[in-house]
């Protein structure tokens, strides 16, 4: 029996042994450079992506904009303020007994990765800061780097409203100006008030900038007249439940009109709209 | 600003579940775990070896890989044979049995499941399993002694419910990948399990509970947590969640697929697009999705629940996504597919913060749930308490060895 579970325990350490000598890993404090790459700019949104020349180090990133009390800071201070200020709350989900994990596990990251930051300030400086962080002393090491970027301005299709209607559940969008691209969708209006507060702004902008994150906003966004079929949306309806639609010019992640909205009661046998738009 | 670099808004994943709102629960009775079978097992053998009767998880991908690779497959066993260390008590009770429980439009629905305790000793714990992915019905937790449910020799009573699809339900279709209704299934096992746990003084020592799941089961335990912080925090407190190699992120493993043309696990394409239409009810066509070979036979291969996903990998005869599914079946643009991918957000489960300690495991080699599942959901939940462990950890199978060797090490 021995002899059996030697051989096994052999068995499972050359295996972990092999696994982890394919390649020589580097040290988390291993000295590490940081591309950053920018991949797109909107006037609300950046999409970028940190390569770390030592993907086992640990490092901090964010955003800054021109408001922030720290913008014109040297990058050293900034960084350093920064991640006092997530020990600080570290420390105190501790005190609290809060469930944590270990701090490089909640704040910070390793590896190649992309990054969307989003409702950014429009035609605007920002500061992408990044740092390597020793895990366990959890201070700056190396040194700090940084990218800026302008946001562009918000572009306004003038004169651009929607008229909705609902007849035999057949929803039906019309946009006053024809050929430019508009963002809409429809959620419950409890979550609506629940999640958002009532913010059919915050609302449709969130969705479209996860729809962006999947490639995915065809599927919310049209031109020109749109017909939708309410009993095949993919969330089933809720017989008597009151929506809210959400509907916006949309160009290039960004909005292009005031968002409209909506709110109409779905039953089966025929839905009705309960406030139409520019009535709230 | 940290929050702005979420890669997932939650808010709106939120109301995507939100807005994925099913009619009104009916509450069933919880009070009563109808035993149907109790039987006695072991986990080591006299020699010290691992019960060969456990079933391991199958490697999914093995059908795609070299001979190289089928030797490494061997010795999952043989490193499995030691895993758990210590334990209070080697001889395991497998209780199986029925409880009420709910079906994907909430209506009540008899299920089963396994429940496994130590023959003797304190139990300490509940742990909470949800499965991975399985094919044939007798791999289903009521019908085999998988893996997981050797945790009850560290003195715990593992509870794995069989999804819809398996067990007493196996005529139906498993709602694959539907997290809405397979967590469900869980977490209604659980709670018909603990009333009857204190039927016979096998009450745990602590009302905490432990969720563990690996693969499909690592998504669903995270959708479990979800659920039971939202409805049953006060009955089923969470100490800590194990959740392993998961595809946590449908539509993300969806783009992976197409964009690389491949999959490490071909029955789950099909598996997903019948399984989140039935949870669903979307009422796809499968022809507007499955070629024609795989739609002459997925009923048979599929939901016959005769076969293992390895031997259904191998009936399909195919890794590439466009020998699988159509071409409008893999363009997110067209209607019915956006239809599917839509549905494949809302069942992401990077919908929720946790109120626990989470330890999350992913091996980087990972063919059969890409890697990037794990970096989305950390990228999700950075700033909440999980733990992290990613590395080299080998195929899927390996990884889930692994991960349960962890876990047996914690607890």
């Amino acid at each position: 029996m021995r002899s059996l579970k030697t051989i096994s325990v052999a068995v499972l350490v050359i295996t972990l042994f092999l696994a982890g000598s394919c390649a020589e890993k580097e040290l988390p404090t291993s000295p590490c450079t940081f591309d950053i790459v920018v991949e797109l700019v909107q006037a609300t949104k950046v999409k970028f992506f940190v390569i770390p020349s030592n993907q086992e180090a640990y490092y901090y990133v964010d955003i800054i904009e021109p408001e922030e009390a720290d913008y014109d800071l040297p990058l050293d201070e900034v960084i350093t303020g920064r991640l006092d200020e997530d020990k600080l709350l570290y420390e105190e989900l501790l005190r609290n007994g809060d469930p944590v994990t270990n701090f490089e596990d909640m704040y910070l990251f390793r590896e190649t990765r992309s990054f969307f930051g989003k409702a950014l300030r429009d035609d605007a400086d920002h500061r992408i800061v990044i740092a390597q962080i020793d895990p366990d002393r959890r201070v700056p090491i190396g040194t700090p780097a940084e990218m800026r970027f302008h946001t562009r301005g918000l572009k306004r299709i003038e004169g651009q409203h929607f008229s909705v209607t609902i007849e035999n559940n057949l929803l039906v969008i019309t946009p006053s100006v024809k050929g430019v691209p508009y963002a809409w969708d429809y959620v419950s209006k409890d979550v609506l008030d629940d999640d958002y507060r009532g913010n059919q702004e915050m609302f449709l902008y969130d969705l479209m900038a996860m729809y962006e994150e999947y490639n995915f906003t065809s599927f919310a966004s049209a031109v020109g007249t749109e017909v939708w079929d309410l009993d095949k949306s993919v969330s089933p309806m809720i017989e008597g439940e009151t929506y809210v639609l959400a509907v916006a010019g949309y160009e290039d992640g960004e909005f292009t009109s005031e968002v409209y909205s909506i709110l109409f009661r779905y039953r089966k046998s025929g839905s009705q709209i309960l406030r139409p738009s520019g009535d709230e | 600003m940290m929050k702005r670099l979420q890669f997932l808004s939650m808010l709106i994943l939120g109301l995507f579940a939100s807005g994925c709102q099913l009619p009104e629960r009916e509450y069933v009775d919880f009070t009563t775990f109808h035993v149907t079978s109790v039987k006695s097992s072991f986990v080591y053998q006299d020699d010290g070896s691992l019960n060969p009767g456990i079933r391991l998880m199958e490697e999914p991908s093995l059908l795609q890989r070299d001979p190289q690779t089928k030797v490494a497959s061997a010795s999952v066993s043989d490193i499995a044979r030691n895993l758990l260390g210590s334990l209070n008590s080697n001889k395991v009770d497998l209780v199986v049995g029925t409880y009420a429980g709910h079906d994907t439009d909430m209506s009540p629905l008899v299920q089963s499941g396994l429940l496994v305790l130590p023959k003797s000793g304190p139990v300490k714990n509940m742990i909470i399993v949800s499965h991975y992915t399985i094919g044939a019905n007798y791999e289903c937790p009521s019908e085999t002694f998988s893996l997981e449910a050797a945790l009850a020799a560290k003195g715990y009573a593992v509870v794995i419910a069989d999804y819809i699809g398996f067990g007493v339900t196996a005529h139906r279709i498993h709602p694959y990948m539907h997290t809405e209704s397979t967590a469900r299934s869980v977490v209604d096992m659980a709670l018909a399990v603990k009333p009857y746990l204190a039927h016979i003084n096998r009450r745990p020592e602590s009302d905490k509970v432990i969720l563990v799941g690996y693969s499909q089961g690592g998504s669903t335990t995270l959708a479990v947590m979800d659920m039971i912080q939202d409805e049953y925090w006060d009955v089923l407190p969470i100490k800590k969640v194990y959740c392993g190699g998961g595809p946590y992120d449908l539509a993300a493993t969806f783009d992976f697929a197409m964009s690389e043309d491949v999959t490490g696990i071909p029955c789950a394409i099909p598996m997903i697009v019948q399984g989140v239409n039935e949870g669903a009810k979307l009422g796809l066509r499968m022809e507007d999705f499955f070629m024609p070979d795989l739609l002459a036979h997925y009923d048979d291969w599929i939901n016959s629940k005769m076969y293992t996903v390895s031997q259904i990998n191998t009936m399909m005869n195919a890794k590439a996504l466009h020998q699988i599914m159509t071409d409008e079946g893999r363009n997110k643009s067209s209607k019915e597919t956006a239809r599917l991918y839509k549905s494949l957000m809302i069942n992401s489960v990077l919908d929720f913060i946790p109120m626990a300690p989470v330890f999350m495991f992913h091996s980087r080699q990972d063919d059969t749930v890409p890697f990037v599942n794990a970096q989305s959901a950390e990228q999700f939940f950075k700033g909440d308490p999980l733990q992290y462990d990613f590395g080299d950890y080998g195929a899927h199978a390996m990884g889930c060895i692994r991960f349960l060797s962890t876990i047996s090490k914690e607890l």
